[in-house]
């Protein structure tokens, strides 16, 4: 564990950092899209799509690694010089931003459905983005220390929920049919689309050069979000169907309360799930602020730390609120989808060929 | 900064969920009936149970006529207190609602509301649903059915726990679904047997021994006790382990579905075992079983969601006999072992 106060993060905590921020988020978001194309064989197209992100991410910092030696924007800039690294790092700052406002709006509403309808999800955001504020100021050591403990949480409730609903698991509906399959391979596509998004982690990556135990920690990262994902899927459609698992918001996070806990100790343990999911969020929107406030103060030299902080926060607010609107939700879906994180991987990967490139 | 960092600690306290309804102010609706006996709509009734500050609670009961069946905290309008629907348990069909085809409507409605838990155990009533949530109502804590299932978990005799989330993914995928039949006779209420659905519409009953079979051959017999008559005397097995597994083939032109069933009982202490015991048992069951699927064939209701199963077994086999008779046409054969422990 990294005890100094460095503003530097150790591999582990790289590796806590991505579990803790998009476990929770993308058991939310990815299953949804990929539960209507891929049908009953959607936890085969999770698994196939993670599968590829890990290596994807793998051979990403393996390639641009030892290139970040410094900061990921200076070497951004330093690469493709000033005109070219400028546009780069505004569509990162963009890309960051609306990633965490939609994923904002996503938990503000699980909050006031699930666990308290009195507290509006735009006070929910609001209070989100406060904490995010406090941890992004205190810099990347701050979120990887919290993500740390949080990690370690989530896994061990996550696993518990799944070894005690296995047994009661309906293979028959797992099973694909021939004509399913075209719709997995798209659904695979989706999911790896969908975790790509995790791209900014790359304005993460310890400076320490050890570029083989980096990239095997992203890549044990991504393999620990691809196993739990494909799993959570696969119980969700099991437990609901695949017509069912469709209609449902939050078909994961519904099935937790499908799962009878051993002598009834919790009776509502979707608002359990859904806690440790908002602690997720908590993690996500602090990245979200944190990198969105570091890109914020390359762009703009000279800018103060608490005012780019403040910045990052009132932006990534903003379009919380954009998708909290009247019909921001499904919008929010519909981007989310595919498109946003379609963005992400084309986004990162010329960054990466041009950085390798330039050595 | 510190003081800021101050405000920021403080904010959360808000978020404490005060100045909702308090328990008090509160009606914790613990069972659902629809009947549709009106022109309006449905005729939803509720059992509730009110907080107070004397005995604690009490448990009442309340209708209203709705145009859909969906539920939520403003259903009764009259009342100030706020129906809540988190701590429901139990819905209940009404032979109206079930022979008028409103099945599908009810859950799905159901199963989209937040509130309610997937984990909310499905009735069909004989009668009225409102009759049944009388019942349950005047006894006692007005969670009759929630206790029935919770506490008789593992021996539950001719009926089975069907809950939303499996009734819906039944809807969803089979042609049939059969759900356990709940009758009220003196205030008492009965749950045994199954009403068949077909299609959303009710087509018939399982009488208990036809409700046994259904579940032997499902697989979900663990923890039950199959009684054998010898000699007018009554001996019973527990049956300790009951799997099922169905493979399919064509011969003759005609598809076959072959059911394995298999058992494993233990004979109960302080009775009488005749050396035929095992054999006459085996009969029995194969005769509760058989029966059970005639009655679903004859109805075409494939509750036991074969169609489902042969589409992902053998997706080919599937394709070639696939047709809304499908099921009622297939032959059925049915093996049963039992092995004593």
């Amino acid at each position: 564990m990294n005890f100094s106060c460095n503003n530097k993060i150790s591999n582990n905590q790289l590796l806590a950092v991505i579990v803790a921020a998009f476990l929770g988020c993308t058991a939310v978001s990815a299953p949804l899209g990929i539960i209507e194309t891929a049908g009953g064989g959607a936890c085969i197209s999770v698994f196939l799509g993670g599968f590829a992100a890990s290596i994807f991410f793998y051979i990403l910092v393996r390639l641009t690694g030892k290139r970040i030696t410094d900061s990921y924007q200076n070497v951004v800039y330093n690469s493709l010089g000033k005109f070219l690294g400028f546009l780069v790092l505004s569509a990162i700052f963009v890309y960051t931003s609306v990633y965490g406002g939609f994923q904002l709006s996503t938990t503000a509403r699980m909050v006031h459905f699930t666990m308290e309808k009195s507290v509006s999800s735009l006070f929910a955001a609001i209070l989100i983005v406060f904490v995010a504020f406090y941890t992004a100021l205190r810099g990347r050591e701050c979120v990887g220390r919290i993500s740390e403990i949080a990690a370690v949480l989530m896994l061990a409730f996550i696993v518990f929920i799944f070894v005690i609903s296995a047994p009661s698991m309906d293979l028959i509906t797992l099973r694909p049919t021939p004509d399913e399959w075209r719709g997995i391979l798209k659904g695979a596509f989706m999911s790896f689309s969908a975790l790509s998004v995790a791209g900014y982690v790359f304005v993460m990556l310890p400076n320490g050069g050890n570029t083989k135990k980096t990239a095997f920690s992203v890549f044990l990262a991504f393999l620990i979000i691809t196993v739990v994902l494909s799993f959570g899927t696969a119980l969700a459609v099991s437990c609901f169907g695949v017509e069912e698992s469709k209609r449902k918001l939050w078909p994961v996070i519904q099935m937790m309360n499908y799962t009878e806990f051993p002598g009834s100790l919790v009776e509502r343990q979707e608002v359990l799930m859904s806690g440790f999911y908002v602690f997720s969020s908590f993690i996500l929107t602090s990245l979200s602020v944190h990198i969105s406030s570091v890109v914020l103060e390359s762009i703009f030299k000279n800018i103060n730390r608490v005012f780019s902080v403040l910045a990052a926060c009132a932006v990534v607010l903003f379009f919380c609120l954009c998708a909290l609107r009247k019909g921001g939700f499904e919008a929010v879906y519909s981007v989310y989808g595919f498109n946003l994180a379609m963005y992400g991987v084309m986004l990162l990967a010329p960054i990466a060929s041009l950085l390798r490139r330039k050595k | 900064m510190k003081r800021l960092i101050g405000f920021v600690l403080i904010l959360p306290f808000l978020v404490t969920g005060c100045g909702g309804n308090e328990i008090e102010g509160r009606n914790f609706v613990s069972t659902v009936g629809y009947d549709t006996e009106t022109n309006n709509g449905y005729k939803i009734s509720l059992c509730f149970i009110e907080p107070d500050g004397k005995d604690m609670y009490s448990a009442a009961k309340a209708d209203v006529v709705s145009p859909t069946a969906a539920v939520t905290d403003k259903v009764l309008s009259s009342s100030k207190r706020q129906m809540y629907f988190g701590h429901l348990k139990a819905v209940v069909i009404g032979r109206s609602a079930a022979e008028n085809g409103n099945l599908n409507e009810i859950l799905l409605d159901l199963s989209s509301n937040g509130d309610i838990s997937m984990d909310t155990v499905v009735l069909c009533a004989k009668n009225s649903a409102s009759g049944i949530i009388s019942t349950v109502s005047n006894s006692g804590d007005g969670l009759y059915i929630w206790d029935f299932y919770k506490n008789n978990k593992e021996r539950l005799y001719s009926t089975q726990k069907l809950t939303l989330a499996e009734a819906v993914k039944k809807l969803d995928t089979q042609k049939g679904i059969v759900i356990p039949l709940v009758d009220a006779e003196d205030e008492n209420l009965i749950i045994n047997g199954g009403v068949i659905f077909s299609d959303n519409v009710k087509k018939g009953e399982f009488d208990n021994n036809q409700m046994q079979g259904f579940i032997y051959v499902l697989g979900e017999g663990k923890g039950r006790n199959e009684t054998i008559n010898i000699n007018s005397e009554a001996v019973p097995f527990n049956i300790e382990k009951n799997v099922s597994n169905v493979e399919f083939y064509e011969q003759d032109g005609v598809l076959k579905a072959s059911y394995d069933i298999s058992f494993k009982v233990k004979r109960s202490d302080g009775f009488n075992y005749p050396e035929e015991a095992s054999e006459i048992l085996s009969q029995q069951i194969k005769e509760k079983c058989l029966s059970s699927v005639e009655k679903l064939q004859y109805l075409n209701c494939d509750a036991l969601g074969i169609a489902q199963r042969l589409k992902r077994q053998d997706n080919a086999l599937y394709n070639k006999f696939y047709s809304e008779e499908m099921f009622k046409n297939m032959v059925i054969n049915l093996e049963i072992h039992v092995e004593e422990k």
